[in-house]
């Protein structure tokens, strides 16, 4: 019964679509098809040029002009180098925002295409080649594409369009602020006050043309913690003059695993405790004074987030205090869960379905990645979405995954995703009682 | 340098203190010994034939006392359930010597073509069995009989009082009988009235060659102690663990974590030590998680501090494992046998009357044993001494030959006189050594 009245209210939505003026939909199809070659020409510009986390002042510089060419109201130096645009249609409606992050990765670039980075950078006291090895070239591209259509059409829309740009996606470097929660810090969901925020990733290992989302916890939260785990010194040949963090470590890691494994609702949402380091001793013939463990946790669930933080604290101390140990647990939240507004999701997803047809729109499995989209969504209602970029001649195995030098996207994947923030901003518009 | 005049002068404090029984009464009961060499195999095939469970030796008791009565000894039966106690007053003033010989058997069916073997049946846990001497407690009886016998006959050379003890259950009573054995004898005044001055036992070894004798200084044989680990979870469908307190899991996380007490946690120098954990039962059906698990174990040490330790450690070690996982865990420590400790002053004095029994180059320093013996609650009380007496026989090989307490244990009766020469000797040495002239 449950079901059939699911089934009624997607029908229902999908009727509310399908009153948007037919003939504008026409025309932002076709302009997204016409903006195509600009987009690849921004992208491969961006591409040539990228910028580190907070570093991105060349890339600001240049989104800001195209901004200001398009006659809209521009704000820079967001959260360092944030860039925001107004698009006010001076008519009533829903404000809405769509966001795109600017900053590339400390990767040095490893393929033979003619706009391949070619710039070096300091990277913790490292040299380093610098890549937009993550698709943010992409998605700076798409949205200052997205931006032209608009301004474009602002005669048919209402309400107001924010435009995002944020630096900083990839975590600010040590000692600084920086991404999507400076920004919101800065105000960026004021002034005027988004209602809804719509943002994309491109993804080298979705098919091209494919758009793919999740109702939900789509990417994981990402929080560190850190044990130190408090013995006692001795001589390596009389463990019972110690008590050894090692050994304690060990089992403190060993019990860990069953947080998972026992403890933790798997059907509800997948989690994931990695311990990604560990340190201890100086010696072979010294049992030292402490050990040292960090790692990841990685969840898609505020209530389960918690719960693992508490059963850690919990399994750590203790499981040292069994061995007559103390450990200390020292949890920092990272960037929050990036959760699809259920309603929203549900709302929306024919758009995708109307950007890159009812085939090409998957709902996909949660990614244990983290992305700062999430803190926009903390605040307001948003959904994030992935467009499919892999070339059709790539073995699906052996594509270069995010992060790595080799990644490559295919820019044949520009247009759907032009096309899907398109629709979803000019259908949430219509379907707003504002 | 330090440690070489430290051995000379021990050694010369040794012999100095060694006085010994005279060397013509030595060569006088060493014949004796001899001549009654058939009578004491004859009695331990006896008791081999008839072997009887702890606290159950109600004929194997009563064939001692009568033995015993018959070489005009003071005796007292039963004793702690079916114990017998003799008393030998020699004719010149001097100590109280306790020797003690335990007597019952264990629930294994016999498995040779002995003449003697023993074909007794009974119902032990509820299941039928065999019943069998597969520790040598018959050669200990025998060995004690022939103590007592040669011994009453040379009262006149006797300068002190020997008592005999045969006590039960040293193998442990059902639960349901309480204090046993050693213990029980203990708390009957076994070492009051007169008040003994100092003990000495045996055990027969059949992994040590006939012949030989072997001993220690300190810890000989283990404490032994039990341990039940009730881990307290929450039962729920195996397909759900997020709703249990797994108790299969955290059981097997606390047997992990009680392997670091023994290796990371122990003075292992000052004494090995063993945990066990020998039984693990849970659940009922492959798909439920089980509210509970229960472990049960048996703890080994050397030395009182030790075990004290352990017990604390295990304690902790489970409750708090238990705990990091949102479950419990109850543990109940079962202290059973302390360890057999031999006196380390006692044990010097008397090694060299073990060396007159048996040779020189027969009594060997032997390594600690994990087994346990309840002879150790007499030594908590009163300086003993303890060791072990070869019996695997010749024409075994080493590496075939049956450990106690199997069905084909098997030991060398020639091994018997060497024991009866070690008891003769200790208890006539200790009285030159230790009565006032």
């Amino acid at each position: 019964m449950k079901k059939i009245l699911l089934y009624l209210l997607l029908l229902a939505a999908q009727q509310t679509i399908a009153q948007v003026n037919p003939k504008l939909q026409t025309k932002l199809d076709q302009q997204a098809k016409e903006v195509e070659s600009k987009v690849i020409d921004w992208r491969r510009h961006l591409h040539q040029n990228p910028e580190l986390s907070n570093r991105e002042t060349k890339t600001a510089a240049y989104i800001e002009a195209h901004l200001k060419s398009l006659g809209l109201k521009v704000q820079t130096g967001v959260a360092v180098t944030g860039v925001v645009a107004l698009l006010e249609t001076g008519k009533p409606g829903p404000v809405i925002a769509l966001r795109a992050d600017m900053d590339a990765l400390p990767v040095t670039e490893r393929n033979s295409l003619p706009f391949a980075s070619k710039v070096k950078a300091t990277f913790n006291g490292q040299e380093t080649g610098v890549m937009h090895a993550c698709g943010h070239d992409t998605h700076v591209a798409m949205l200052m594409g997205v931006a032209e259509i608009l301004s474009k059409n602002k005669a048919d829309l209402k309400g107001t369009i924010k435009f995002i740009f944020q630096p900083a996606e990839e975590g600010a470097p040590v000692g600084e602020e920086g991404g999507a929660s400076l920004m919101v810090k800065e105000g960026v969901l004021e002034n005027p006050k988004v209602e809804v925020i719509f943002g994309l990733h491109i993804s080298s290992i979705t098919p091209l043309g494919k758009l793919t989302y999740r109702p939900g916890g789509i990417l994981a939260a990402a929080d560190n913690y850190s044990i130190k785990v408090l013995g006692k010194q001795a001589h390596g040949s009389a463990p019972w003059m110690s008590i050894d963090p090692i050994v304690v470590s060990a089992q403190i890691i060993t019990g860990l695993q069953t947080i998972i494994s026992r403890q933790t609702e798997l059907t509800k949402e997948a989690a994931v405790i990695t311990v990604g380091r560990i340190q201890a001793g100086i010696r072979e013939n010294i049992i030292p004074e402490e050990a040292f463990f960090a790692g990841t946790i990685r969840t898609l669930d505020t209530a389960m987030q918690q719960k693992i933080h508490d059963k850690i604290i919990l399994t750590a101390t203790k499981i040292a205090e069994s061995a007559g140990a103390k450990a200390e647990v020292t949890i920092r939240r990272g960037t929050p869960v990036t959760y699809n507004d259920p309603a929203l999701t549900q709302k929306m997803a024919p758009s995708l379905q109307k950007a890159a047809g009812a085939q090409n729109t998957v709902v996909i499995n949660a990614i244990t990645g983290a992305e700062d989209f999430a803190f926009y969504q903390k605040k307001v209602p948003g959904f994030f979405f992935f467009v499919g970029a892999m070339p059709p001649d790539q073995d699906p195995n052996t594509v270069p995954s995010h992060h790595t030098p080799d990644f490559m996207v295919d820019e044949k994947a520009f247009v759907t995703g032009i096309k899907a923030m398109l629709d979803l901003t000019v259908d949430y518009m219509y379907m707003s009682k504002k | 340098m330090k440690k070489f005049y430290q051995t000379i002068c021990l050694s010369l404090i040794g012999i100095a203190a060694c006085a010994q029984m005279d060397s013509k009464l030595k060569a006088r009961l060493d014949l004796q010994v001899k001549e009654l060499e058939p009578k004491i195999i004859e009695w331990r095939r006896y008791f081999h034939e008839h072997p009887e469970l702890s606290n159950r030796e109600v004929k194997t008791g009563a064939r001692i006392a009568e033995q015993l009565k018959v070489f005009g000894l003071e005796v007292q039966y039963p004793v702690a359930k079916t114990g017998v106690v003799a008393l030998l007053k020699g004719s010149k003033p001097g100590p109280v010597i306790a020797l003690r010989a335990d007597i019952d058997a264990l629930p294994i069916t016999e498995r040779n073509s002995l003449p003697f073997a023993s074909k007794e049946k009974v119902m032990f846990s509820g299941q039928e069995t065999g019943v069998m001497h597969a520790c040598g407690h018959d050669g200990h009886m025998a060995i004690l009989l022939a103590v007592a016998e040669i011994l009453s006959k040379n009262k006149n050379e006797l300068r002190g009082t020997v008592k005999f003890i045969f006590q039960p259950a040293e193998e442990g009573a059902p639960v349901s009988d309480g204090v046993s054995g050693a213990e029980l004898m203990i708390k009957e005044g076994v070492l009051e009235n007169p008040k003994v001055e100092a003990i000495f036992g045996l055990h027969i070894q059949s992994l040590l060659p006939s012949g030989q004798l072997a001993y220690r200084s300190g810890g000989l044989m283990a404490s032994v102690d039990g341990v039940d680990i009730k881990v307290k979870g929450q039962g729920a469908h195996g397909a759900t663990p997020w709703d249990s307190v797994d108790p299969i899991v955290i059981s097997s996380q606390i047997i992990n974590g009680l392997q670091t007490i023994v290796s990371r946690q122990t003075e292992l120098t000052k004494g090995g030590a063993v945990i066990t954990i020998g039984s693990m039962h849970a659940g009922i059906r492959r798909n439920i998680i089980p509210e509970e698990a229960m472990l049960e174990g048996t703890i080994r040490a050397f030395d009182d501090n030790m075990q004290k330790k352990i017990h604390a450690d295990i304690i902790r070690t489970a409750t708090k494992i238990a705990e990091s996982a949102g479950g419990k865990a109850e543990v109940n420590i079962q202290v059973m046998y302390p360890a057999t400790v031999n006196d380390s002053k006692l044990t010097e004095q008397m090694a060299p009357s073990l060396q007159r029994a048996a040779g020189v180059e027969n009594v060997k320093i032997t390594l600690p044993v994990t087994m346990a013996e309840d002879f150790s609650f007499f030594q908590q009380k009163v300086p003993g001494f303890f060791f072990f007496l070869g019996a695997y026989p010749a024409d075994m090989k080493l590496d075939k030959q049956p450990t106690h307490h199997t069905a084909d244990f098997m030991i060398d009766e020639k091994a018997l006189t060497t024991g009866v020469k070690a008891l003769i000797n200790l208890t006539m040495d200790y009285m030159v050594m230790n009565s006032k002239k």
